[in-house]
């Protein structure tokens, strides 16, 4: 018993010196992998939600994300509407949409984006809309985020 | 060098420099491997002077770990200064990407923002009630995503157990190194109770990320934003934010461990620390002291830089299972009582085998993940030397 | 029914918003299992007062209690530094590990052993009035209703769904290598003390 207890003991210690080994050439494949499976997606709350809505204007393209209302279980009552804009050639000084994220064809809130110096101004027209969170110039357009209650 | 021989502990290869090479061959090949890339280029002086120096640094240092037969300094030597290049590198890459060390509301927007193992232990409970990761960071591309970083930890853990504290984590360098300091510790007889804050700590980020679905440790408690990125001072809570982490690392990394001789961050505040102490579980690399040689000196205990040793541990032969496996009570054991153990095997006697095996699968995963870092930080430095531009 | 559906839809997302109070102090105490159902019953009874005094407010105020600035980080804020000053206080309570201590251990273990039993009071009182978003769903529904009476009944049944999830919580008594775990706790319940002053602190500060 001691003997194979011994063996065993052996054997486990040069896989784990095989799994240092592979592990660095193997990093790609097994991120992949891992990436694969269906918990590895980066939550709402932080990528935005899945874009539901694409509008081509003339400068640039806007999306409208679905509304997140995120909590570890079930819904949160407060959550946020995610605004992405895409240039397509310069950076328009002033951005102005109405948007009309529940899809029931009456705008919910206009906004609007001075690029210039950042300011943005939302006017709710649905008293779920709330107020502006959080807003930041990319490399390629503008992100805004807008609380909403549920 | 008779003197030294005297002192050298009785492993087969301590001392023997020819089979101390031969062990340390296959360390050369693969790191050579690995530091190239497979596909060894030397037309650019820079880049060669860096491969050179990063590639006789790594091989002298698991040299003399097989030839010495010690263990920790040398180790330390790579761990500390693999803390040091990889802030080096990661700074001065956040200042030429986005001209400061601070992040802006657009990288948390678009999810740019690096993964480090610690967040481990604030995604597992959101993983299993939204099937998600709550992390602003990205799953698959960029530097440092969630995937790789996560594959990293759990092979790591796998293969090293709590080993990883000590072996390859990027920020366990800088206690490790503050700690070393002083000659003597001021602050002497610290309480082994402190070895279940991190237990504490975890528990605590744990819950709280799963209530909030927020990384609450990086966002209030990481001290170690002070040497890699954090939140750019936009309000007054961003403001509380820097000064919390600011003093966090000014106290558990620089001045406890300099006043202690402890890593005080690592072994009784990381979290991460805590959960990888689970790992030591399933790993079949373990620390056993001789109880026949032991003259419960006490040595060991005074030396242990993580609490991981108390009169109960010694009594029982082998140390806590937060032990991570540094070497240093190897070391500095004078009857040579402690050594490392493979599970399953028989105790209580130093066996050449068990430590080789372990020490070559440290060294190696330090050496492979640090090795870009330390050429990255050799050609930055030669360049500010050179051009007076890191780039 | 509609208020005890909310309470048992809801529960969950209660059981982890007061984790990080609760949870700490079960562990700590541990002992048995009749002792962490009594301290639950304690947490809940409390818990249970303040949502009486909510139904209350809420049919007298409506809504708009919550908007108030007044509650939302003065009073808010006030009862989570009352709640941190109890776990502060309990990490150190009859604490004979740690020799630096010990001298405010001795301190307080002049106070009866029982005065422990006021932290799972204070922690239900202060977690029942915190905002919370399944509590700001159960305050609307009261709010909405004519009369105090249905109010509280409204603000009974929610607290009896939500309150079907703490009791396992009671099980975490029986958790093995008793010492180490109580330990963990007392140092965790310590931490979040920690947590909740800064919190209260910001909130009075109206920063967040």
């Amino acid at each position: 018993m001691k003997k194979i207890a011994t063996i065993c003991g052996y054997i486990w210690a040069v896989l784990c010196l095989l799994i240092v080994l592979i592990m660095f050439p193997g990093l790609g494949f097994f991120s992949k992998q891992l990436a694969s499976l269906p918990f590895m997606k980066i939550n709402p709350i932080y990528s935005g939600g899945d874009v539901e809505q694409i509008k081509e204007c003339k400068n640039y393209t806007l999306q409208i994300h679905k509304p997140v209302f995120e909590a570890l279980i079930g819904e949160s009552s407060e959550g946020f509407i995610q605004i992405s804009w895409i240039w397509k050639d310069s950076l328009p000084g002033i951005l102005n949409d109405s948007i009309d994220y529940n899809t029931d064809g009456k705008p919910d809130f206009i906004i609007t984006v001075y690029t210039t110096n950042g300011d943005i101004q939302i006017n709710p027209l649905n008293e779920k809309v709330k107020a502006l969170i959080a807003s930041a110039q990319t490399e390629n357009g503008w992100i805004a985020r807008i609380k909403l209650k549920k | 060098m008779k003197s030294d021989k005297v002192k050298l502990p009785p492993y087969t290869t301590a001392g023997k420099f020819w089979k101390s090479l031969l062990i340390c061959l296959p360390m050369i090949f693969i790191t050579f491997f690995f530091l190239t890339g497979g596909e060894p280029d030397f037309s650019d002086t820079t880049n060669s002077i860096a491969f050179i120096l990063v590639f006789l640094f790594l091989n002298f240092l698991f040299f003399k770990i097989i030839y010495t037969g010690k263990t920790d300094k040398f180790r330390a030597t790579g761990f500390i200064l693999f803390a040091v290049f990889l802030s080096l590198v990661f700074i001065t890459n956040m200042v030429e990407t986005r001209e400061g060390m601070s992040f802006s509301s657009a990288d948390l927007l678009e999810c740019n923002i690096p993964f480090c193992h610690i967040v481990i232990t604030m995604i597992l409970i959101p993983i299993v009630f939204t099937n998600s990761i709550i992390f602003p960071g990205s799953i698959l591309d960029g530097f440092a995503p969630v995937s790789t970083m996560l594959i990293l930890w759990i092979l790591a853990s796998i293969a090293l157990g709590k080993g990883f504290c000590s072996w390859g984590c990027f920020y366990g360098g800088w206690d490790d190194g503050f700690s070393r300091i002083r000659k003597k510790p001021l602050v002497k007889n610290i309480n082994t109770i402190f070895r279940w804050f991190p237990f504490a700590v975890l528990l605590l980020v744990a819950l709280s990320a799963a209530m909030t679905l927020t990384p609450t440790y990086c966002e209030w408690a990481c001290p170690f934003k002070t040497v890699t990125e954090f939140e750019a001072v936009t309000s007054t809570e961003t403001l509380i934010k820097t000064i919390i982490f600011l003093l966090l690392f000014l106290g558990l990394v620089i001045v406890l461990p300099i006043l202690t001789k402890k890593r005080i961050q690592c072994g009784m505040f990381c979290p991460m620390g805590a959960l990888t102490s689970f790992t030591n579980k399933v790993n079949p690399f373990d620390v056993r002291i001789d109880k026949e040689k032991c003259k419960d000196c006490g040595i060991c205990e005074i030396k242990c830089p993580i609490l991981s040793l108390d009169p109960t541990s010694i009594e029982k032969g082998k140390t806590h299972f937060v032990c991570s496996k540094c070497g240093k009570c190897i070391d500095a054991c004078p009857n040579q009582a402690i050594h490392y153990h493979i599970k399953g095997t028989p105790v209580n006697k130093r066996n050449t085998t068990a430590r080789t095996l372990f020490v070559f699968s440290g060294f190696l995963f330090l050496a492979i993940f640090s090795g870009g870092t330390f050429q990255m930080g050799i050609i930055r430095i030669i360049n500010i030397l050179t051009t007076g531009s890191f780039f | 029914m509609e208020a005890l559906l909310l309470g048992l839809g809801t529960g969950t997302s209660c059981l982890l918003y007061c984790g990080p109070v609760i949870v700490p102090y079960l562990l700590a105490e541990g002992g048995s299992l009749k002792k962490s159902f009594l301290d639950i019953s304690l947490f809940l009874g409390s818990r249970f007062i303040a949502y009486m005094i909510l139904a209350i407010v809420a049919s007298l105020m409506g809504n708009s209690l919550f908007t108030t600035e007044i509650y939302r980080s003065i009073l808010t804020g006030a009862a989570y530094i009352i709640l941190s000053t109890t776990l502060i206080i309990y990490s150190f309570f009859r604490i004979k590990h740690v020799c630096k201590a010990r001298k405010y251990s001795d301190i307080l273990s002049n106070i009866p052993y029982k005065w422990t039993q006021s932290v799972p009071v204070v922690a239900g009182f202060v977690t029942g009035l915190s905002i919370c978003p399944p509590l700001l769903l159960a305050f609307a529904g009261a709010a909405s209703k004519q009369s105090i009476q249905d109010s509280m009944i409204f603000f009974l049944f929610f607290f009896l769904g939500t309150s079907v999830y703490f009791f396992p919580l009671a099980f975490l008594g029986l958790t093995q290598r008793k010492n180490v775990i109580h330990i963990i706790g007392k140092i965790a319940a310590g931490l979040a003390g920690v947590i909740y002053f800064i919190k209260g602190v910001l909130l009075i500060s109206n920063i967040t």
